[in-house]
């Protein structure tokens, strides 16, 4: 199902680093992840989940540490050249360009690696991808919520990434669009995407990750499949609690 | 041909038949004609505005900075160097697109307020150095452009007419550049920067070349239009070409109360509100010089007050 | 030596174009507004000490003070009816309020007052102190003095006055002080008058060594806004650290480049701090 070490990491993050003046926001994170793969990041409020991920896009620069990309390095570079190289990122609050159509919101990412002339097509089919076929030319500010975090991937999938970083897309979302959500995750998975997934929804997070990561104080506590994760006892006391313990122990005995 | 997809022209064709007619039907040295041909460079100004702060949403309140610089040099071309405006046209082209450039670097960061001010400082500098250096533009007093003999070769004319058409011209190509930046990949990339931009570059835009260039042709076109200011009205100082008031916010004002980031835009801006402009000016500036821009100021005010959100509106079409 | 009286008069000019943009930042730092048209209150400073000479004989340093009260008030309802209405507004709104102010402002004097350059005739205005081997121009010396004066009594009352105190906290954050009980309307209103009636008393302190016109609040514009941007918008001690160094950037660079670009100097200051370091140079970022 997924690529295990026999094949090189796409991407290499070693001693990851960041303090914001008095706290160490990141602290020697190190972790790899393969092609065709989907990966978890779990942890508390404030734990530097968003700013793990502001690090991989180039918003924030690390104090410390490499990410390694297809083996190159993408510290220092700026966010847009970090697209081109195949690393984008889907936003938590929606920054869906609301007097763009649909369309255009799409073309905007197809545009990282095609000619105006072919990225509208290639946009479209982004869109069929996440099924926003029906709503090309609609302005994006109309969407309903489910829409946008769908606009989001379509617009994410559009640069052709090899890695996507998908920042809590299922907030807004019912359960039965989750799992549409989730499905089309495996499938980019299968497909030979690499995804690292941020989100609070245990249920979603035991279904959809082979792999997860925890991090608690801006350090990874753990990484392992979902039952050795849930049932890790350092993982239990730092962040899960009883009750979250317990939504595990269901989930996974599902 | 396909006669369906014309159709949505043919409103634009006849305004367009219209003003081709318009100066024939009017007398050409006229005060109505003058009033029409100031209304054209205004929309054509405007419009070279648009292309950097109505796609991108940096609202520069410094162009008259590149509009006076390129009044300024097709003029000391002429004089010194006897040099035809159409070729004058070229290096004020070329002047202000540098400018723009050169300004443009530093301020890329800038948001909002911090933007309005370096590019008002600008503008300003550009005023109290062409005030300063009068060995070169002569300075406080103004400078006059050569009546040397009417014709195209020198772009000057005694009838009002060819103005108009030169003022057309130009206000056509300033909306062809317009249109084809923004259906092209620079438009669609500073439509996204201007909605979000942190968004807009995860998604690959290089947000600050994508500014660099929108600023630097629309800083080489209004320098472009300086010169036609120049051969048009003769005589300008510093004051006039590089006016805060008269030109740099003019301009933002028509603009936005047309409908920023639209084509049509300018074009109704300018319709509406140069000829108010004029007939308070005529009407109050017999009275006491100064009046006519206290009601321009309080109709910039008004426009404000009454509309805060409107003005949202005007600026961000949709929002959330 | 040439130096050293340059920066000594850099550094009393620079007195009072502190004292002159305090009120910027401080409108800045309280309500998050770029007022573009608080140059124009540095005019309207001028001509009440340029009145109050002409037509009672009233040393333009002692008129300072009506100028400050005239523009308070003149500030406050300006607060109360335009500027209030745009707090919440986006920036384009804001920006173009205050122009639109900075226009009717200026052809307001030139209606009223006309275009001719007013100037004032005091006594001391051509004397100066000579303090070993520099010469120190009387009426500099004056306006210095009143501005640390001045700034003294804003700290004071920044520091000590329940309203002062009610500003530095709307000005650090605005929803905690509404909690507790500050009316930020009120303070917003103070502050306005207070940032404008200060820049119009530094107007009238500089009348003894400048014209008045209806164009002199033009010729500050980017002076006072690069003194804030150097201190840190919202600083009021930045505006005092800015005030005296543009001050001697000015002067000093007269040594080396005609009086006439010197505002060009100013320039390439204010957009080299606006690009490199926008919060100034004081912030801890």
């Amino acid at each position: 199902m997924s690529a295990s070490g026999n094949a090189a990491p796409v991407m290499s993050v070693r001693g990851l680093s960041r303090r914001f003046g008095g706290l160490q926001a990141m602290d020697d994170v190190s972790f790899d992840l393969h092609a065709a793969s989907i990966v978890g990041v779990i942890g508390p409020n404030g734990a530097g989940k968003t700013t793990l991920f502001n690090q991989l896009t180039g918003f924030i620069r690390p104090d410390a540490g490499s990410i390694l990309l297809d083996g190159r390095s993408i510290v220092g570079l700026a966010p847009h050249v970090i697209c081109r190289r195949g690393l984008v990122k889907t936003f938590q609050n929606v920054a869906t360009f609301g007097d763009m159509t649909v369309l255009e919101n799409a073309t905007v990412g197809a545009l990282a690696h095609h000619p105006i002339a072919t990225a509208r097509e290639k946009a479209a089919l982004a869109l069929r991808q996440v099924g926003l076929q029906a709503r090309l030319a609609s302005p994006a500010g109309q969407l309903s919520l489910p829409e946008k975090a769908r606009l989001e991937l379509a617009r994410a999938l559009a640069t052709e990434p090899k890695v996507m970083l998908l920042d809590e897309v299922m907030a807004t979302l019912t359960s039965s669009e989750q799992r549409d959500i989730v499905a089309m995750a495996k499938e980019l998975a299968a497909g030979g995407m690499t995804l690292l997934v941020i989100e609070h929804h245990m249920k979603t997070v035991m279904s959809l990750c082979e792999r997860i990561l925890v991090l608690n104080f801006g350090r990874l506590i753990a990484s392992g499949t979902p039952a050795q994760v849930s049932s890790n006892p350092n993982v239990v006391a730092a962040y899960l609690g009883t009750r979250a313990a317990a939504e595990l122990a269901d989930a996974r005995d599902r | 041909m396909k006669l369906a997809r014309l159709a949505p022209l043919a409103p634009l064709a006849a305004l367009l038949a219209a003003l081709l007619v318009l100066p024939w039907l009017l007398p050409e040295q006229g005060y109505v004609l003058r009033v029409a041909c100031l209304v054209l460079l205004f929309a054509a100004m405007s419009q070279a505005w648009n292309i950097a702060a109505g796609l991108s949403g940096q609202l520069s309140l410094g162009h008259a900075g590149f509009f006076g610089a390129g009044a300024y040099t097709s003029t000391l071309l002429l004089i010194h160097f006897g040099l035809s405006p159409w070729l004058g046209l070229v290096a004020a082209g070329l002047v202000g697109a540098a400018l723009a450039a050169l300004i443009s670097l530093p301020t890329m960061k800038l948001k909002g307020h911090y933007f309005a001010l370096a590019t008002l400082a600008f503008g300003e500098a550009m005023r109290v150095i062409a005030n300063s250096w009068g060995s070169l533009t002569g300075g406080p007093v103004g400078i006059s452009v050569p009546f040397v003999e009417p014709g195209f070769a020198l772009m000057q004319f005694q009838s009002l007419r060819p103005y108009f058409y030169i003022m057309l011209a130009a206000l056509l190509v300033t909306c062809v550049v317009f249109h084809r930046i923004r259906t092209s990949a620079l438009g669609l990339r500073l439509r996204a920067l201007k909605n979000h931009a942190d968004a807009a570059a995860s998604l690959g835009v290089d947000t600050a070349a994508a500014k660099l260039v929108a600023s630097t042709i629309s800083g080489g076109l209004i320098a472009m239009l300086g010169v036609l200011y120049a051969q048009f009205q003769f005589f300008f100082d510093p004051d006039t070409a590089f006016s805060l008031a008269g030109i740099s916010i003019r301009i933002a004002l028509i603009a936005i109360i047309g409908g920023v980031g639209t084509v049509a835009g300018p074009l109704i801006g300018a319709v509406l509100i140069l000829p108010i402009e004029e007939a308070t000016n005529a009407y109050l500036s017999s009275h006491a010089a100064g009046l006519s821009q206290i009601v321009f100021g309080a109709i910039l005010i008004a426009v404000v007050i009454l509309q805060p959100r409107g003005l949202l509106h005007l600026w961000k079409p949709r929002r959330r | 030596m040439e130096l050293l009286q340059a920066v000594v008069n850099g550094l009393l000019i620079g007195g009072v174009y502190a004292v002159i943009s305090i009120g910027l930042t401080l409108v800045f730092g309280v309500m998050s507004i770029v007022n573009f048209a608080q140059a124009e209150f540095l005019m309207i400073g001028m001509y009440v000490g340029y009145y109050g000479w002409l037509r009672f004989g009233l040393d333009p340093i002692l008129g300072a003070p009506i100028a400050f009260g005239i523009a308070f008030v003149i500030g406050v309802l300006i607060q109360r009816f335009l500027i209030e209405r745009v707090i919440h507004a986006p920036d384009v709104a804001q920006i173009f309020l205050t122009v639109g102010l900075l226009i009717v402002l200026e052809n307001l004097a030139l209606v009223l007052f006309g275009s001719e350059f007013k100037s004032v005739r005091t006594g001391y205005q051509t004397s100066a102190l000579s303090v070993g081997g520099l010469i120190i121009g009387v009426p500099y010396l004056f306006a210095f003095a009143v501005s640390g004066v001045v700034g003294i009594l804003l700290w004071a009352f920044l520091r000590f006055t329940w309203i002062g105190q009610a500003m530095r906290a709307t000005a650090q954050n605005g929803v905690a002080a509404l909690s507790l009980g500050i009316n930020i309307r009120r303070v917003r209103q103070v502050a306005f008058g207070l940032g404008v009636g200060l820049t119009a008393l530094g107007g009238s302190v500089i009348l003894p060594y400048y014209t008045a016109s209806p164009t002199s609040g033009g010729q500050f514009v980017v002076l006072m806004f690069t003194v804030v941007v150097l201190g840190g918008l919202g600083s009021v001690l930045g505006a005092v650290f800015g005030g005296l160094a543009v001050g001697v950037i000015q002067s000093v660079s007269t040594l080396v480049m005609p009086i006439q670009l010197q505002n060009l100097a100013l320039f390439v200051v204010f957009i080299a701090m606006l690009a490199v370091r926008p919060q100034g140079l004081l912030a801890s970022r």
